[in-house]
């Protein structure tokens, strides 16, 4: 995946669902989800070909219905959202994280290894003392 | 109306060359290394009032141009206007300047409000396309409380708030780490909770839109690094400096042995905050004397563009 789709509650909630069945009906995806969250089965035919239309779900039309299925695995998609979530952050200014190490910002190995080298004597001499 | 027109142009006016003038001065002081030594805390006050000062600067512009015009009708000042020829522009809400104006005039000011709206625009719009992925990572993740488990093989920890604050780890770091080191990520990560420091990265962001792209660079990258070694400090009272240098240093290995993207510019020098730990000396807590500097410099501002009424107005009348 390039980049990442804009995905709200209820998609990933479907999503989810695909993932788990392989492929599903908006029936049976109304079913699961949508009596739960009270919500038509409209919405929930919309929100599939959402999906389908961001790529993250295939379709083929079985009968007057549609069949989902997922494009995408669950692996890809978190990965392609931490590329951007993480790539984002201090590049672009409007990601309110605040990550424990910054991966631009992470010394190189001579550097670390020098680090290390330190805390490995600190110990040492507080293990001596 | 058109005399209304007029002293409404000069005093809007204020504002984009306020805003010119503090961003220089702004961008300058970005350049200013921040003393390490100090307490984060305090270099954090410092970042806002340098972020604070093209918002504030212009406003100070205005109301020290409004002054005069308000102290003359209380009596405060001479009414010195009639000494005036009938095209000088006046700073008088009395009597209203003889001055037409061009269209090229306004077309100055309306150019200045489209290009600060257009980037407002583009900040909102990048903002809530990070959050909504930051909703969509949270939903993504297991737990539905503050802390959440990504299920991912990439090392990532961070702190978010796209409305609703979290603390968001991945799978893949927790299995690298041990027991103790997981418990100071996550300490850590909670103290930017508790501190509300994603919340406050959004009214920097905010503030830092009037500045220079460099200089609005600097500021942030001051503020990443003062909010993160705020947080090391505050993890380094419950767990020992030592032990949350040697976490850092594991996550930063963990982390470099990935293909994880890295743009950032902002973000915090991990170096610096593991050398940082690792010394024995304890952050200074100073005085507030920058704050009182600042604070006073702007009053000086104030008091020099209200004293130089006349001057401004003269220079308006050539400008114009």
């Amino acid at each position: 995946m390039s980049s990442f789709p804009h995905l709200g509650d209820l998609e990933v909630a479907i999503l989810e669902y695909v993932w788990t069945l392989e492929e599903v009906s908006a029936k049976t995806a109304h079913a699961e989800i949508g009596e739960e969250r009270g919500i038509s089965l409209n919405t929930v035919q919309s929100t599939l070909e959402r999906l389908y239309r961001k790529d993250l779900l295939d379709r083929v039309k079985v009968g007057h219905s549609y069949r989902y299925s997922p494009r995408v695995s669950r692996d890809e998609l978190v990965a392609a959202l931490v590329r951007e979530v993480v790539g984002r952050f201090g590049g672009d200014s409007s990601a309110a994280i605040a990550a424990f190490v910054d991966a631009a910002d992470i010394p190189d190995k001579q550097a670390l290894q020098a680090v290390e080298e330190t805390l490995r004597r600190r110990r040492r001499d507080r293990g001596g003392s | 109306m058109n005399a209304w027109l007029t002293v409404l142009w000069i005093f809007l006016l204020a504002l984009p060359v306020g805003w010119v003038v503090s961003a220089l001065a702004a961008g300058m002081l970005a350049r200013l290394p921040l003393d390490q030594r100090l307490d984060p805390a305090a270099r954090i006050r410092r970042v806002y009032l340098v972020a604070l000062l093209p918002w504030a600067a212009p406003l100070v512009f205005l109301l020290a141009l409004a002054a005069p015009a308000a102290a003359k009708p209380l009596g405060l000042i001479a009414d010195h206007c009639l000494s005036h020829g009938i095209g000088h522009p006046h700073l008088c809400l009395e009597h209203l300047p003889a001055v037409a104006l061009a269209h090229w005039h306004w077309l100055v000011l309306l150019l200045a409000a489209i290009w600060f709206g257009l980037m407002a625009i583009r900040h909102t719009m990048v903002r809530r396309r990070a959050d909504s992925q930051l909703r969509t990572m949270a939903c993504l993740a297991q737990g539905r409380g503050r802390l959440r488990v990504l299920e991912s093989p990439d090392c990532v920890a961070f702190a978010a708030d796209p409305g609703r604050p979290f603390v968001l780890i991945s799978r893949g770091l927790l299995e690298r780490l041990g027991p103790r080191e997981r418990r100071i990520v996550l300490a850590h990560e909670t103290t930017h909770l508790r501190h509300r420091d994603p919340a406050q990265s959004r009214w920097l962001e905010c503030l830092l839109l009037a500045h220079w792209p460099s200089g609005a660079a600097r500021l942030r990258r001051a503020w990443h690094q003062a909010v993160e070694e705020r947080a090391d400090d505050s993890v380094a009272t419950r767990f020992g400096a030592e032990h949350v240098a040697r976490t850092i240093v594991e996550v930063a290995r963990a982390t470099a042995g990935r293909d994880v993207p890295a743009l950032s510019a902002a973000g915090a020098d991990t170096l610096r905050r593991v050398e940082r730990l690792l010394s024995i000396r304890a952050p200074v807590s100073p005085p507030p004397v920058y704050e009182v500097v600042y604070g006073t410099a702007l009053a000086a501002l104030a008091c020099v563009i209200a004293g130089s009424h006349h001057a401004i107005e003269t220079l308006l009348g050539v400008l114009m």
